[in-house]
């Protein structure tokens, strides 16, 4: 039995500390699923605790047999999915919420900078997606799920999500064909170089 | 462009490499696909977990606010017994007893009636039309309600997927 696997048990018989464990141990890839879903730092940290108040709540519902990282990146997905089809809007890069994307474990500052221009690029882009896709996208990139796993995270069938990565892929490529030309001819020329 | 478009997941070799150089619409994927690829995840604020731990204290010590059937069904019954006692008049224990059996035995009389009417139907059914005329019919309806049950359990295993 792992370590996870007890502190799990351990938080299903009601013991808070085991549960907030757990999320401390799985916060970081659900705050960037949540951030690259809804693309403001206060709207993911939002999503984030409802999302772990929602695993708190259905708890007595989590299946053991599941990974737990995966059951939260479910609910946090599904989550983000709801509130985004609320919502609407699009992402700007103008907006006052943008986060300070600046990787603390990146001590030359230009590289930092760099990071950050390419992460509000890349936000840029996949703001165009419609949230499903996104999410396929986010889960498929960034958590490195196999097709047939984001299908059971989030309903769909293991074609479905291949044609729907398939599709977005082409859509985030039309658009940086279309839209970024100055972007486009720095990676052109490095495709060049290379 | 005439041919299927490159898949990132693919391995790149020579000539799909000298191919991207050529093709602006693959190279445009292949571009994506790394810009995706190096993209590190973005960490979470610091504080986040205390300022977790303290709305979830929160969230134990408020009251839970009642689910819409909770106020529904009890405003209903209400509803029905002030209605009911403007309609029925007093009765007393026996009165009440004997009411109940009559409704019971009356309801009884009625479902036999309609369970010989539908027998009378299929005996007539069977008598007139052969059995290649209600047969499929039967089949039909058979299969209706299969489709019909096995949708209703798949609306609520995607229920209970949207909701977990």
């Amino acid at each position: 039995m792992s370590e996870e696997t007890l502190w799990i048990i351990r938080a299903r018989q009601g013991d808070q500390q085991a549960f907030l464990h757990l999320l401390e141990l799985h916060q970081r890839p659900i705050y960037n699923l949540c951030y690259r879903m809804l693309g403001q730092a206060e709207e993911a940290e939002d999503a984030m605790q409802e999302t772990f108040l929602r695993a708190y709540r259905s708890l007595s519902r989590y299946d053991p047999k599941r990974p737990f990282a995966s059951w939260l990146l479910s609910i946090a997905a599904h989550h983000c999915i709801d509130r985004l089809r609320r919502k609407r809007e699009l992402f700007s890069l103008d907006d006052p919420f943008a986060p300070d994307l600046a990787d603390p474990s990146l001590p030359d500052p230009q590289e930092a900078a760099e990071k950050r221009e390419q992460s509000l690029l890349v936000q840029h882009l996949l703001s165009h997606l419609a949230p499903l896709d996104r999410a396929i996208v986010i889960l498929r990139y960034w958590h490195e799920l196999p097709e047939a796993e984001i299908g059971r995270q989030l309903g769909l069938s293991t074609s479905a999500v291949k044609s729907r990565l398939h599709r977005a892929r082409r859509a985030l490529a039309r658009l940086w064909m279309e839209s970024i030309p100055s972007e486009r001819e720095i990676h052109e020329a490095s495709l060049v170089r290379s | 462009m005439k041919h299927p478009l490159f898949d990132p997941d693919q391995p790149l070799t020579e000539e799909l490499w000298a191919h991207l150089r050529n093709c602006p619409s693959c190279a445009a994927l292949w571009q994506v696909d790394q810009l995706l690829r190096s993209t590190p995840p973005v960490p979470p604020p610091a504080g986040f977990m205390e300022r977790f731990q303290a709305r979830l204290m929160e969230e134990r010590q408020a009251p839970q606010a009642p689910r819409p059937w909770q106020i529904a069904l009890p405003m209903l019954l209400l509803l029905l017994s002030l209605g009911a006692s403007r309609i029925i008049p007093p009765l007393n224990a026996f009165q009440l007893f004997l009411s109940i059996f009559h409704a019971v035995a009356l309801a009884l009389q009625r479902l036999l009636l309609l369970a010989r009417t539908i027998l009378l139907l299929f005996q007539t059914a069977y008598t007139y039309l052969p059995p290649q005329f209600w047969l499929p019919l039967l089949a039909g309806n058979a299969v209706l309600l299969l489709i019909w049950f096995f949708s209703l359990r798949r609306a609520q295993l995607f229920w209970i997927q949207v909701n977990r």
